[in-house]
């Protein structure tokens, strides 16, 4: 990034190379398969092109790319009319229905994405900064701007709403 | 299903789930919005790059007109200066600021201690305003000290001091040159020594000492080693 910030434009190839499929992943889960996915995740990337002379290199540059899609996909729901917070107060689905809904699906796999659709949005959120960005506890809080227990406290909610999901999956 | 590696994190960690997440985590961005993205941060990073040069180039050009500014503006002494230098001495002492132009004329010619003496041009403003302008240092010894400092018809007449000044300078300045007595005897460019030297041997013997005089000022100006072929009948 340091390069790149200082005028080479090859160092964004490499730096785009080794973080675009798990941003895209995580832009396109937040996103809950929408239409405009591909274009929040261009956006992101522009974003960063913009902030680029924003960047400090004692930063890491993992978190700090995330907090701009996190930044990003808050501002996409809140341009939807619904508040990224709204969602954490949000009745999980029940697990019986939840099942026979998703009984039809082939594989566990298929059913954890959808099960990933209908988390709150801070709790999905939290699952993918942890899985696809392969962020710390700490620094999911910095980049969603939380404190480190209510990451952790959103995280096990996640989880169990995932485990209770994808009952039958374990073995 | 936790992670026994990550105490801290036990309970928020679930092998089994991030195994099937990451077996069904396939997705990628479409080429063709990879080609838009690392096109834009290109288009960026060079118009960056070209960004700067006309950043450089104005900074160096703004260096360089203040320092021609400050070049210009420094070469002519400042008004006040002027005025200083061509009052006499104890008002010089008495009107002078505390910062002193370097290049001003008083300073160059009239060194701190050193009175200076009325110039021409002092003169030349004496006879054209009268005494009030440059008044005689015999004036100025009965004359209060404050008064002296701030002399009533400098301070209402500055202006016009100012412009009289600048246009006796101009007058002078396009005045004809005074032609020398010996204007006519000098002989022309291409002439040898010898033709200059007798004329002035000529006018020597038809009496005109001054005429001949001259001539020899500008035979010697003319000729570096006039000695050398002074035939010797005009050898002095």
């Amino acid at each position: 990034m340091k390069w790149y910030r200082d005028g080479d434009a090859d160092a964004f190839n490499r730096l785009y190379a080794r973080y675009r499929a798990p941003l895209y992943r995580y832009v396109l889960r937040q996103c809950a398969g929408c239409p405009e996915a591909d274009e929040l995740y261009q956006d992101v990337w522009l974003r960063v092109v913009r902030a680029r002379g924003q960047w400090r290199a004692s930063q890491p540059f993992r978190p700090w790319l995330y907090r701009i899609a996190h930044n990003r996909v808050v501002d996409h729901w809140r341009a939807k009319g619904q508040a990224h917070e709204d969602f954490e107060e949000q009745e999980a689905p029940d697990a019986t229905p939840l099942q026979e809904m998703l009984a039809h699906l082939r594989d566990c796999v298929a059913r954890l994405k959808e099960l990933l659709g209908y988390l709150p949005a801070a709790q999905r959120d939290a699952f993918l900064l942890k899985e696809e960005a392969g962020l710390t506890l700490a620094q999911i809080a910095e980049v969603t701007g939380t404190e480190r227990e209510t990451v952790k406290s959103r995280l096990r909610y996640a989880l169990k709403r995932l485990r209770d999901g994808l009952e039958g999956c374990d073995d | 299903m936790t992670d026994p590696r990550k105490p801290e994190q036990d309970d928020v960690d679930d092998l089994l789930l991030s195994a099937l997440y990451r077996q069904g985590a396939e997705e990628l961005p479409p080429p063709e919005l990879d080609q838009a993205i690392r096109e834009q941060a290109r288009k960026v990073a060079r118009r960056r790059r070209w960004f700067a040069l006309p950043k450089v180039a104005l900074a160096m050009s703004v260096l360089l007109g203040v320092g021609v500014a400050l070049r210009v503006f420094d070469v002519a002494p400042p008004e006040q200066a002027v005025i200083e230098y061509e009052m006499p001495s104890k008002q010089v002492t008495k009107v002078s600021p505390p910062a002193p132009a370097p290049r001003s004329e008083s300073i160059d010619r009239a060194p701190a201690g050193v009175v200076p003496v009325p110039s021409d041009a002092a003169k030349l403003d004496s006879a054209v305003l009268g005494s009030a302008a440059a008044p005689s240092p015999d004036q100025d010894a009965g004359m209060p000290a404050s008064e002296m400092a701030e002399p009533p018809a400098i301070q209402n007449s500055g202006q016009a001091r100012r412009e009289l000044l600048m246009r006796e300078r101009a007058k002078r300045k396009s005045a004809q040159p005074v032609q020398p007595v010996c204007h006519a005897d000098i002989p022309p460019l291409d002439a040898a020594a010898i033709e200059w030297l007798r004329r002035i041997r000529d006018l020597r013997e038809a009496g005109e000492q001054e005429r001949a005089s001259c001539l020899q000022r500008f035979y010697r100006e003319r000729f570096s080693e006039p000695d050398q072929i002074k035939p010797p009948s005009v050898r002095e």
